[in-house]
């Protein structure tokens, strides 16, 4: 089944483009990555898929129906810029959020009270929203997109903001979901992420789709001509035509080899004028791909 | 239907459980009468001391007479004494100037309340002129002024050969007063009396009043709630589950109900103050000239307006990103309000003018203007109904229009819209 389907989409802003004829397919059950640099069009995306805004042109379907209340109850979103009343105490915002999606309080207060533990919020059930810290009100905000226990997660950015233990948190609740069959729609800029989660992804450079598909496929289709290498010494060895580019992360170095070129002949080389502690011949690394179809030039 | 009054319910328990609301609800009346009564109070309180007062009489005919017209049995002290003590200066060869300079200084010390010279001429058009530290208590110069008078008249009348008393010359030129009586549509007299004339004018006064301050503060509020929404961002996690409309139309009716528990609140109150003022200040007259017709053109101008009102102030708050732009908006948003209530006074006197009547049909005016047609001179109920009908019409395209500017406006943030796009959106959405 196919949860959402994104027909030839467009919008601009006055006069600049932020999404140019965009077709996404997404399977329910799936998760679903959304990738691209800051101002690439992912929220824009996510934003017309939500019926926020609406596209110049082209159409989406969410379950086989154009958007209506009786789809938008079975959507959870977390809009990338959050906000919570802050007045409220968070089980009142809970509460209110779980009845403009259609679930009466008694339904929603266990499950509420399930989540705000499960989120380690249970103490601050009864505090006003103001006054929890910003990685509080970010749990918060996840737990009022899916107190309604939505079939469909849209998620916009979901990890900024918080950290690292909490970045865990939410990954194994992620993972959690979509075992239990629900299909995940995030955003993200950070590849790392991507690619533990996704099974699916869409690259977006300027509003327009430059990748799309498996994430196995994508991989397999860039080949396995990429190695990871740790050496010390002279490094010249690398400024070569058989490397097509090379990325240094300090600890490491991640190679890109030219078409044709063969791996043994740059480990003669490495060890001919360095000492190398590691050489693993890999599939490229998602960022890796990423930067190879955005290009490393335009990252200024 | 279910999501708008989840909206209406959040809206309305959070605003009632706030403090203010409810230090408003239970202080407001008091504030109010206080408002009414503590000036008046003010002014009756009259310290029980002596005032010193000194005359020079030029003409040579008042200082005699002054002392027992102006400390009348009023006048007095609780002892009985009387309150304005009278001397009279003469200048004695002195120039006016040198004995002013005098009592002028004893005014200052504080041995002297006040001096009055009495011009040479009585029947010229000279004043008489009192010389005080306190030159706006207007009782104690009516006082001075009512015994003067007392004075001089009868001097006046002795003066063309008629030997009269005060109280005779008064009883022969009082006035004869005009009793308005009013006319209903049927020819038929209706109840009468100055004081019910006054009652309607006073009545159809504070309703207007409390219409503006309605419409202007709830609608100022709504305003205010719609750019919370948008500045803490909550707006596109709503707009994820509820529409716009839904949205808009939860959010006005739920602060209209909460200024009707408000307003319910200090009816309970007053009441009270009904009570009180039928029985103890004798204004029933006043009360009961609200008839139950303009009760209920009140009650259905307020709803109306409110409508009105609120879905533009919705609007304009759609418009704002931050709290100051509000503000500014604001003003502009007042603007068509205030026009209404002042053109309201205009017609006050005018009911039945063209000037009147077109005013009352135009939709952004008519809560007022028809409201106070419609408690004095009850126009013909044609017009009143091409006036509420033009406003249901309005209030129709207004939440139309408020809604489509809302919906797009609402995610705007960052630089304030101009007119042009406001437009666009209206065209857009």
């Amino acid at each position: 089944m196919i949860a959402v389907k994104v027909q030839g989409i467009s919008k601009s802003y006055g006069k600049v483009q932020a999404v140019k004829r965009l077709d996404l397919e997404i399977q329910a059950g799936t998760v679903y990555g959304l990738l691209g640099r800051n101002g690439a069009g992912k929220s824009t995306t996510i934003r017309m898929i939500m019926d926020i805004l609406a596209p110049d042109e082209g159409s989406i379907r969410v379950y086989d129906r154009p958007m209506g209340a009786d789809v938008r109850d079975r959507i959870g979103y977390l809009p990338e810029e959050r906000g919570l009343y802050p007045k409220m105490t968070l089980n009142d915002v809970l509460l209110f959020l779980a009845a403009i999606h259609g679930v009466p309080r008694k339904t929603s207060q266990p499950r509420i009270d399930r989540w705000l533990e499960r989120m380690e919020l249970g103490a601050w059930k009864l505090k006003k929203v103001q006054e929890l810290s910003k990685g509080m009100q970010q749990k918060a905000q996840f737990i009022g997109t899916i107190v309604h226990d939505p079939d469909l997660i849209v998620l916009d950015e979901p990890f900024s903001g918080l950290d690292p233990v909490n970045v865990n948190l939410l990954k194994d609740i992620l993972l959690e979901l979509t075992r239990a069959g629900k299909t995940l729609i995030f955003s993200t800029h950070i590849m790392e992420q991507a690619e533990k989660l996704c099974q699916n992804i869409c690259l977006i450079h300027r509003g327009e789709k430059v990748l799309d598909g498996r994430l196995s496929d994508i991989k397999a289709t860039h080949g396995k001509n990429s190695i990871i290498l740790a050496y010390e010494g002279d490094g010249r060895f690398l400024d070569d035509p058989s490397v097509a580019r090379k990325d240094d992360y300090g600890q490491y170095v991640e190679v890109k080899l030219a078409d044709g070129a063969d791996p043994q002949e740059l480990l003669r080389r490495a060890m001919a004028t360095a000492k190398v502690s590691r050489f693993e011949v890999v599939t490229p690394s998602l960022n890796d791909i990423f930067i190879q179809q955005v290009g490393l030039g335009e990252a200024s | 239907m279910r999501k708008a009054f989840e909206i209406f319910r959040r809206e309305y328990v959070e605003r009632v459980r706030k403090k203010s609301f409810l230090i408003g609800t239970l202080v407001g009346p008091f504030l109010i009468a206080a408002m009414a009564v503590i000036p008046n109070m003010l002014l009756l309180m009259n310290p029980d001391a002596a005032r010193p007062v000194a005359v020079i009489d030029l003409s040579g005919k008042v200082a005699g007479e002054m002392s027992p017209l102006l400390n009348t049995d009023d006048n007095r002290l609780k002892d009985g004494s009387p309150r304005f003590p009278v001397t009279t200066i003469g200048l004695e060869g002195r120039e006016l100037a040198a004995v002013q300079a005098e009592l002028g200084g004893r005014i200052a010390s504080g041995a002297l309340f006040g001096y009055l010279i009495v011009p040479a001429d009585l029947n010229g058009e000279e004043h008489a002129k009192f010389y005080t530290r306190n030159a706006s208590n207007l009782r104690d110069i009516d006082s001075l002024g009512d015994a003067l008078r007392d004075v001089v008249v009868p001097l006046r009348f002795q003066a063309v050969g008629v030997q009269m008393e005060m109280k005779g010359i008064r009883t022969l030129t009082r006035g004869i007063e005009v009793e308005p009586v009013q006319v209903g549509k049927d020819g038929e007299a209706q109840a009468s009396g100055a004081g019910a004339q006054l009652g309607k004018l006073a009545a159809a006064y504070g309703m207007v009043i409390i219409l503006y301050m309605t419409f202007l503060m709830w609608g100022m509020s709504i305003m205010r709630g719609v750019v919370e929404e948008k500045s803490s961002r909550v707006i596109e996690v709503l707009l994820s589950s509820v529409t716009s409309r839904q949205l808009m139309a939860g959010k006005v009716l739920g602060i209209g109900a909460v200024a009707l528990t408000q307003y319910l609140a200090w009816g309970l109150t007053g009441v009270g103050g009904y009570f009180l003022m039928t029985n103890r200040l004798g204004m029933g007259e006043w009360v009961s000239t609200l008839s139950a017709w303009t009760l209920v053109s009140f009650v259905g101008f307020f709803v109306l307006g409110y409508l009105m009102f609120a879905s533009y102030f919705a609007a304009l708050g759609a418009c704002c990103s931050t709290d100051q732009e509000a503000q500014q908006m604001q003003q502009f948003g007042a603007l068509p309000l205030m026009m209404g209530f002042f053109l309201g006074f205009a017609v006050f006197f005018n009911p039945d003018s063209t000037l009147a009547t077109v005013l009352s049909m135009i939709p952004f005016f008519a809560p007022f203007i028809m409201m106070i047609r419609v408690s004095i001179l009850a126009p013909p109920l044609w017009e009143i109904a091409a006036s509420v009908g033009l406003m249901i019409l309005a209030i129709f395209l207004m939440t139309v229009l408020a809604a489509k500017v809302f919906r797009v406006g609402i995610l705007m943030t960052g630089k304030k819209p101009t007119l042009p796009e406001i437009i666009r959106w209206i065209r857009y959405a």
